[in-house]
């Protein structure tokens, strides 16, 4: 006979009790759905003064990558990016051969300095809306603005250096996503406002982050100018970093100011050390295609390079075999990296005197900072355009690396007057094939998900 | 008025009381006749359904009088009652899913009682089949869908598997598992009828016995995430199987509703069965190795040539290219294979050992299933003995034992199934299932550091460090790579018949697994160079993962039945289910660990991270199928889900489905065809969704920490836009088809068309970087509902038995196989990336492989090499062609001898139509530089074709990598020997015995392909495609002995 546990009668008053209690538990649909989202932060909970100090906070760090290197070590900043489109590194990483050989495929690697453009230009602009809506205390309010505001010019001078013409830049609206399409003039023009916002929100205390606007705009205004107003415009540039430039009084910027970016070993790490150093990606250049600069074989102080004892470069195997050297400019993963000088003051001054033809203070100029580190001083090299080779000369040794070098050889065939293949690497490419034409970077594939924008409006100097 | 009249009556009201008509009822029903016409000529029938082979009760199984609507369901003792049965001679029909009907012809006297015992074989006829769907189980030929079934336990019994994938592979049309690489605990991966979502999960949804069953790739696992993956199925023991059936679209699987759209595999495990205790055990013993010898490096010597073409200088590698450029002048060629190297060989043969013990039995009150079973897989990958000695030298102890072997899988599961008579009308099913699992892998994946890569990209030389490019082996396998998982799967299946019309169920159950998992090298440990993965060099680092996995499931179902009329009877099921998600992980990592530490907590720096992901969803469906004369059904149903993961502005989504089935052949007007004993056509409509993560509807911030003031300061920055509208994407499909049976069932047909569209299909819409709105280097992006993907196909299915098994010699033939046709069909006018390789193009199979043709070659000055411009090349891109087998056919033989004392088996897997990326090889070309084509002058003119374009820096395309993926692998071969039963009891006091040797992935019989193997895929996942073999290494080599026993 059939054995069962409970009578037929007992299941089902324990079934309907079951039901019923179900009926009660669930009557709330939304119970049903309720989950928590603890990771993520919600727009309500940075809407605070101390969201705002957060969201400062990281659009510091933003800029950091933007300049010189990624957090995940996933990508490189613009200083490693445009240093291999110029003379500055070589590749020894499978795949990024395309931007050392000067025919960019914004498809690949490294695609995503571009996307630190966008990320850093919009961060700015959330940074700054939120600190005017939960303004800090006192003077650090000011500071704290001025300081981003400067950033901000900086942001958008550097992408017009190294980017093409026709870039699109976002509005930091999340609530209105949109981008404007600036050319490269525009951007530097875009930066003066940026400076002089700083300037004018940045109390009289704040001297360094003053220098930092001044510099900032000064370069800006180099990016300006044009073969027909060359004196006028570089003597604007020069007359910001001057005795003066910031109004009646002020002091000139000094040889020895510098404003560093900062980063970290733990969360950014400078990009220059964990790609040339900690792993051998890229290698400095040495005389590359012809026309690059001797940054090895000079042995010239200011680019340390790793060597043997005899004073030979020691040379080793990239990450796709490719003989490399290494240098030590950044020597660990924190190690900070310059985006304004003193140098850079006296070297716009230098330029303008050029340009002016006023030798004498040219020399002056480009020997001030050399005396200061202690180096030897240079000679004058008598011609106007061996003038200005010693002039890019010095700016490329003395802001190696710190995404300068492309706005300087774009200068040299926009202004200048020189051919991109007396400037640009050129010739045969050392991994096989030739040199391209490329004079600067355009946005990553990406960019052309933009409904407003699918390319460059052209890809000049 | 006799006592039977007056309780015909009093039912009769109770009824009208209770249960409004019309209702769902077999028996007296209400009926406009006058009563005394009923109770005048009525009896009553009773008996008890009993299973033929075991002799047990079967409950639920219908009674029907024939040509009338009185009938009645078993209950848990198989009994059944069926009163008011019109006097007169009656055929009783007894009918039950899963058992050949049977009918007896009884004579039923005015007032009288007749008693008619059933005892029913099981089903033979494919159409008798169970198959088990959202609305229970039902007969096959009730289903408007092609469901195939995989009986796990024959085929573990025949061919022993190692684990539930490889029971699904090539035994199922439509059906592609994509091979794991040749690691132990590697995964395979699982699509049915194609790719569907650009973006999300393409892998089917498994419920186990009712739960819905994890099969995500491990959390935080810090194994080759990128190119090794271990999706949580691996974990389901296969021993524990009893049969899984395989709902293969959305016009099945409707009624699972969102998380449905690629199909639904249906896991049932074994049960027991009342009586004695059965004991079975079985242990296995094997081999496991890595086939492929793979491939040397190879580097091309000469001299420098200076500006007057005179070699000057010493020795320097000079490759063919240079060479044509007049750069050097080469002299010699070296080639060497650090994998054949004594000293840098990996790869050794190590051993397999599976073994178990399960018994089932119990009594009509309690049934019982308890398993245990223990699994040891090494790897094979070994330490070789000169890196043992170096370390021992270097250390001053030896490496440990899982430096020495990195890649071991220990698994112990254990099962306990109980099925419960709680009373006459319910059951209750307890189905527990826990496992605890150790996998190790060795240090490899997409790290420079890793093995491959150490490997694939070295110099043609014995280098410094044995033939790798720069890390000795010992210390490439010094790091370790470990994760534990332990997994309870719970469920509890009541089910109650409360009246014989209604059945209810309700089904609770919950899937965790708690995980640990790690990489580290201790101090003085690991790589040497740089950073490999974390720490730098060999100061010890560890990255460390726990989480707490959960998912619950509770469902809840009621089925009414009714007979409409003496032909057409009713089918009605609704339910509601309800089910969370939860992943509770914390993560910390530190570099810098002093000597002997192997945890962070001294570590030089040290983070740490907590994650949860929840997610719920709730849902409700109704059914209706209707039966005519049990040879023609229409279903249609509805199910309607709400998940927290759409957007808040969605309303709940909607579910639809239709199919008719028609087992035409059992018509009196179907035309007698000779040799044709059913036909049956069938159709079938419906859809099922994806569902998107939690969190993609949702606008929020990110934080992290930055450097400032020389400390580490948190940040927050937004990082995801959101999308308020978000909606499940959605999938249509409409199948058709037919089942034949010939030769009386000895050759089955299963032939079905399908076309599959997933529309508001959900896609990671790429943002422009310049919108700023991600946190990280990642481009920004948005959840939207965009693309349209279509897969239309064939699926064919045929068993044949050649020679019927009563023989000596017996012979079954299986052959499926399919064709499908992947199509992107729109995706909102995104522009979606172009990469070179695997990309999606509208209009064109998703991962499709794209670039730059080569168009032609040829060497003009005839010097053996070729350079860039002897090579033809097309200026836009081109579509070379699918990266996932168009066409997939699986051909079984399993002949018997000697009434099947023996058994011979084998199993032949072919895809085609589809390309490989052939990644090593362009990496090895490319960047690397030792590949043959780049160095030696003899290499063929096509090869060296495809590595000068590979390296061209102003022309590049990697076309010349695409190659034809095509291929018939040897899948499997087992010989079966059932020892004579005399044996068996007399020397092993055993009922049964059987020995087993088989072989897995024994060789390619042939292929298009040109490297090391047509499976390997690091490219594949659950969410994406593609067909890339670099890092993958080549299947592996499994030869097993198995011992059955049962007593």
């Amino acid at each position: 006979m059939t054995r069962y546990l409970l009578r037929a009668r007992a299941v089902g008053l324990s079934a309907l009790a079951a039901a019923a209690a179900l009926t009660i538990t669930s009557c709330s649909t939304d119970k049903l759905l309720e989950v928590q989202t603890p990771d993520q932060i919600t727009v309500d909970k940075v809407n605070s003064p101390a969201g705002a100090q957060a969201q400062r906070v990281a659009a510091l760090g933003n800029f950091s990558t933007f300049l010189g290197g990624d957090v995940s070590g996933s990508g490189v900043g613009l200083n490693v990016a445009s240093g291999m489109l110029a003379d500055e590194i070589i590749s020894a990483r499978g795949g990024t051969e395309h931007i050392d050989s000067r025919a960019q495929n914004e498809a690949s690697f490294p695609s995503t300095a571009w996307t630190w453009v966008g990320q850093t230009s919009t961060q700015l602009v959330r940074a700054i809306a939120a600190l005017n809506k939960f303004p800090p205390a006192g003077a650090t309010k000011a500071t704290q603005i001025g300081q981003l505001y400067a950033l901000q010019g900086f942001t958008l001078l550097i992408t017009a250096e190294i980017y093409c013409n026709g870039v699109p830049i976002g509005s930091g609206d999340d609530s209105k996503l949109g981008s404007t399409t600036y050319s490269n003039i525009e951007l530097f023009t875009k930066a003066l406002p940026q400076f002089d916002s700083a300037l004018a929100t940045l109390g009289a205390a704040d001297v360094n982050l003053r220098y930092l606007a001044r510099v900032g705009k000064a370069r800006a205004r180099i990016g300006l100018a044009k073969t027909a107003s060359l004196q006028a415009d570089l003597a604007a540039a020069a007359a910001l970093v001057q005795a003066g430039g910031d109004g009646p009084g002020s002091l000139a910027v000094p040889t020895n100011f510098v404003y560093m970016v900062e980063y970290s070993k733990v969360s950014i790490v400078n990009a220059v050390y964990d790609w040339m150093v900690a792993t051998p990606n890229f290698g400095p250049s040495d005389r590359e295609g012809t026309n690059g600069l001797d940054f090895v074989s000079s042995r010239d102080p200011r680019i340390p390079i790793s060597r043997n004892a005899d004073g030979t470069p020691k040379v080793k195997a990239g990450q796709d075999a490719t003989p490399i050297f290494t240098t030590l400019i950044y020597p660990t993963g924190d190690a900070p990296l310059p985006l304004a000088t003193g140098i850079e003051a006296r070297l716009i001054e230098a330029e303008a005197a050029l340009a002016a033809g006023d030798a004498a203070t040219y020399l002056a100029k480009v020997n001030e900072p050399r005396l200061a580190a202690g180096y030897l001083a240079l000679a004058d090299p008598l011609t106007s355009a061996a003038r200005q080779d010693l002039l890019f000369r010095e700016r490329a040794f003395w802001f190696y690396l710190t995404a300068h070098r492309v706005g300087d050889l774009r200068r040299l065939i926009r202004v200048y007057g020189r051919n991109a293949e007396t400037v640009y690497p050129t010739g045969g490419y050392f991994k096989g094939g030739a040199y391209g034409t490329d004079v600067n970077l355009k946005p990553s594939q990406a960019e052309q998900n933009n409904p407003n924008w699918k390319a460059c409006t052209d890809r000049n100097a | 008025m006799d006592r039977n009249a007056r309780r015909t009556v009093l039912t009769s009201c109770l009824g009208l009381l209770m249960v409004p008509a019309p209702l769902f009822a077999y028996g007296p029903r209400p009926h406009p006749s006058p009563i005394s016409r009923i109770v005048a000529l009525a009896g009553t029938v009773s008996g008890k359904v009993t299973d033929k082979g075991t002799g047990e009760a079967i409950s639920s199984a219908q009674v029907l009088i024939s040509g009338t609507r009185f009938g009645a369901l078993t209950d848990n003792g198989g009994n059944f009652v069926i009163r008011s049965v019109p006097a007169g001679t009656v055929i009783l029909r007894t009918v039950r899913i899963g058992y050949q009907a049977q009918t007896k012809t009884l004579t039923v006297s005015d007032g009288g009682d007749v008693r008619a015992d059933f005892s029913l074989d099981r089903a033979t006829a494919l159409l008798e089949e169970v198959v088990t769907t959202a609305t229970g189980e039902q007969s096959r030929r009730s289903f408007g869908n092609v469901v195939a079934t995989v009986k796990a336990d024959s085929i573990a019994q025949l061919a022993p598997v190692t684990s539930v994938t490889e029971m699904l592979q090539g035994r199922t049309s439509g059906l592609q598992v994509i091979q794991a690489s040749g690691q132990t605990g590697a995964s395979s991966f699982i699509r049915i009828r194609g790719t569907s979502s650009l973006s999300l999960s393409n892998e089917p949804l498994v419920i186990v016995d009712g739960v819905r069953y994890d099969n995500n790739t491990l959390p935080g696992n810090f194994g080759n995430t990128t190119t090794q993956r271990v999706n949580r199925l691996s974990e389901l023991n296969q021993e524990e199987i009893e049969s899984i059936d395989i709902i293969k679209g959305p016009s099945a699987a409707a009624l699972y509703g969102t998380a449905a759209a690629n199909g639904v595999l249906v896991v049932k495990t074994k049960r027991g069965h009342a009586g004695r205790p059965e004991w079975t055990a079985f242990v296995e013993a094997g081999r496991v190795s890595q086939p492929s010898n793979f491939e040397a490096n190879w580097r091309g010597w000469g001299h420098n040539l200076n500006s007057a073409g005179v070699p000057t200088g010493g020795n320097v590698q000079c490759k063919l290219v240079a060479s044509a450029l007049h750069q050097c002048v080469q002299d010699s060629v070296t080639a060497f294979n650090p994998y054949l190297a004594p000293q840098a060989k990996p790869y050794h043969t190590q051993p397999r050992y599976f073994e178990g013990l399960q018994v089932s039995g119990g009594s009509d009150l309690l049934r019982y299933f308890l398993s245990l079973t223990q699994e040891n897989e090494t790897g094979p990958y070994e330490m070789p003995g000169f890196e043992i000695g170096r370390l021992t030298t270097e250390r001053g102890v030896a490496p440990r034992g899982e430096q020495i072997h990195p890649n071991q899988l220990k698994q112990t599961s254990a099962r306990g199934n109980f099925s419960l008579n709680l009373a006459k009308n319910a059951t209750l099913d307890v189905s527990t299932g826990y496992s605890d699992r150790t996998l190790y892998t060795p240090f490899d994946g997409g790290f420079f550091a890793g093995m491959t890569f150490q490997y694939m990209t070295a110099p043609g030389f014995k280098t410094a460090t044995n033939g790798t490019q720069r890390e000795f082996v010992g210390d490439i396998f010094s790091i370790e790579q470990k994760t534990t998982d332990a997994r309870f799967t719970g469920s509890a299946a009541l089910n109650w018949t409360p009246m014989e019309w209604l059945q209810l169920r309700a089904v609770t159950g919950i899937d965790q697994t708690n995980q640990y998992n790690y990489r580290q090298q201790l101090n003085a440990e690991g790589t040497r160079v740089g950073v490999a993965w974390g720490p730098v060099a060999q100061e010890g680092g560890k990255d460390l993962s726990r989480s707490n996995n959960l998912r619950y499931s509770v469902d809840l179902g009621a089925t009414a039945t009714r007979a409409l009329t003496s032909a057409w009877s009713s089918k009605t099921t609704v339910g509601g289910q309800w089910f969370k998600d939860e992943l509770y992980q914390a993560d910390g990592e530190g570099y810098g660990l002093p000597p002997g530490v192997s945890s962070p907590n001294s570590a030089r720096q040290r983070l740490a991270f907590e994650f949860t992901t929840e997610n719920a969803q709730y849902g409700a469906f109704v059914d209706e199928a209707l039966s005519w004369r049990d040879r023609l059904f229409l279903t249609g149903g509805v199910r309607t889900d709400q998940n927290s993961a759409f957007g808040r502005s969605v309303g709940s989504t909607v579910y639809p489905r239709a199919s008719a089935s028609y087992v035409i052949s059992e018509e009196n007007w179907f035309p007698r065809i000779p040799k044709l004993n059913r036909a049956r056509l069938r159709g079938a409509w419906g859809k099922a969704g994806v569902q998107p993560s939690t969190i993609a509807a949702l606008q929020f911030f990110g934080a992290t920490t930055y450097p400032l003031g020389g400390a580490e300061v948190p940040g927050e920055r937004i990082a995801s836009i959101g999308n308020f509208n978000l909606r499940p994407e959605v999938t249509t499909e409409l199948e058709f088809g037919t089942d034949l049976g010939l030769f009386n069932d000895r050759l089955s047909i299963e032939a079905t068309f399908f076309n599959k569209q997933s529309k508001d299909a959900l896609f990671l819409n790429p943002l422009p970087p310049s919108f700023g709105t991600s946190i990280g280097s990642a481009a920004p992006s948005q959840w939207v509902n965009l693309a349209q993907v279509r897969n239309r196909g064939i699926e064919l299915a045929i068993d044949a038995q050649f020679l019927p098994a009563a023989r000596v010699v017996s012979w079954d033939l299986r052959l499926n196989g399919s064709h499908i046709n992947n199509k992107l069909v729109d995706a909102g006018n995104v522009a979606l990336a172009t990469p070179p390789g695997a990309r999606n193009v509208v209009g064109y199979p998703l991962f499709g492989l794209w670039d730059k043709p080569i168009l032609g070659f040829k060497d003009a000055n005839n010097d053996g090499i070729l350079t860039e411009n002897e090579i033809t090349v097309g200026t836009t891109d081109a579509f070379r062609g699918p990266t996932l087998p168009v066409w997939e056919a699986g051909l079984t033989n399993t002949f018997g001898l000697f009434n099947n004392r023996i058994r011979i088996s084998a199993l032949l897997d072919y895809r085609g139509g589809f390309y490989n990326q052939w990644g090593y090889q362009n990496q090895r070309c490319g960047s690397s530089g030792n590949c043959r084509s780049v160095n030696d002058p003899k290499a063929p003119l096509a090869d060296q074709a495809a590595a000068v374009m590979a390296n061209s820096s102003t022309n590049k395309t990697v076309w010349g990598f695409f190659v034809p993926n095509d291929f018939i692998r040897f899948r499997e071969m087992s010989v079966s020997l059932n020892l004579p039963e005399r044996f068996t009891r007399q020397y092993l006091r055993s009922r049964t015995a059987s020995l087993t040797l088989s072989g897995r992935n024994l060789g390619v019989l042939w292929t298009k392909y040109p490297g090391l193997d047509p499976e390997a895929n690091s490219s594949i996942s659950n969410t994406g495609g593609g067909n890339n073999d670099f890092f993958s290494p080549p299947v592996l080599r499994y030869f097993i002995a198995r011992f059955n026993i049962a007593f």
